[in-house]
């Protein structure tokens, strides 16, 4: 099951979606300014080549297992967010929106957002933090928007939960590019 | 020719194995064709050296967080 599928009861509500898209930034800033400065600690005896060497090293391997190079599981959380706190004008949505924006409690298929976080420790500035973060919230929010201005919900859901998880390999071709930038610049 | 609502129209390479119907493609063109274009943008600032770096966090982020959008 979704996110979308699970607002999909309250989503055709405006103010539903403006609190599930809010949650979704604040959760993600706030998540991508914490890295930063749980980062700022971490790399302060590091060179920045050693810096940019770690997630350079994490990212391949990271890559690797997206494209069935090797295998080993990912460190997640796995936990639902409860349904319920859809339940609540706005604020449930919103809240919703704020633990799924951390990207920390949910199911993840894919390493990449892994390889943002490790990157964010170790390279990003505070405004990149802030960029990378509002990003992520972005693309959540198109999923949920997508959703949502769809009339077929059975076939979106069909499409979210069974046919992206196979593109992985698409999106893993499509990060390639700015992870090199971010580590080589 | 109309395409057929349930017919796969999209074949991607063996390994990927993804038939894609056409419901699909309207579901996951937005994101997609965000992604696309936020890459092509950061593609070309980097080439003309042009655009702040937190251009390239934004589209690695939206990527990732698009990557996700079958999970909760």
């Amino acid at each position: 099951m979704n996110s979308a599928w699970m607002l999909s009861s309250s989503v055709r509500r405006g103010s539903d979606i403006s609190g599930f898209v809010v949650g979704l930034f604040l959760g993600s800033i706030a998540t991508a300014l914490g890295l930063v400065l749980a980062g700022s600690l971490i790399r302060a005896p590091l060179p920045p080549l050693v810096a940019s060497s770690i997630v350079a090293g994490a990212a391949l391997v990271l890559l690797l297992r997206e494209f069935g190079v090797i295998s080993f599981p990912l460190i997640q959380n796995a936990r639902l967010v409860p349904q319920f706190v859809t339940g609540i004008p706005f604020w449930g949505p919103a809240q919703f929106g704020m633990e799924m924006g951390t990207g920390m409690r949910t199911y993840s298929p894919t390493g990449l957002p892994h390889i943002v976080a490790l990157a964010i420790v170790f390279l990003a500035s505070w405004p990149e933090a802030l960029a990378a973060g509002a990003g992520f919230a972005l693309a959540r929010a198109v999923m949920v928007l997508s959703f949502a201005a769809t009339r077929e919900k059975a076939e979106a859901d069909t499409a979210f939960y069974t046919d992206l998880p196979r593109l992985t390999q698409v999106f893993a071709t499509l990060f390639v590019p700015p992870i090199v930038f971010l580590v080589v610049a | 020719m109309r395409q057929h609502p349930d017919r796969p129209v999209l074949h991607l390479s063996d390994s990927y194995l993804v038939m894609v119907n056409s419901a699909t493609l309207r579901v996951l063109a937005p994101g997609v064709s965000l992604i696309i274009l936020a890459e092509a943008a950061a593609i070309a600032a980097w080439t003309f050296d042009a655009g702040p770096s937190g251009f390239a966090w934004m589209v690695a982020a939206l990527v990732a967080g698009f990557s996700l959008s079958g999970s909760v």
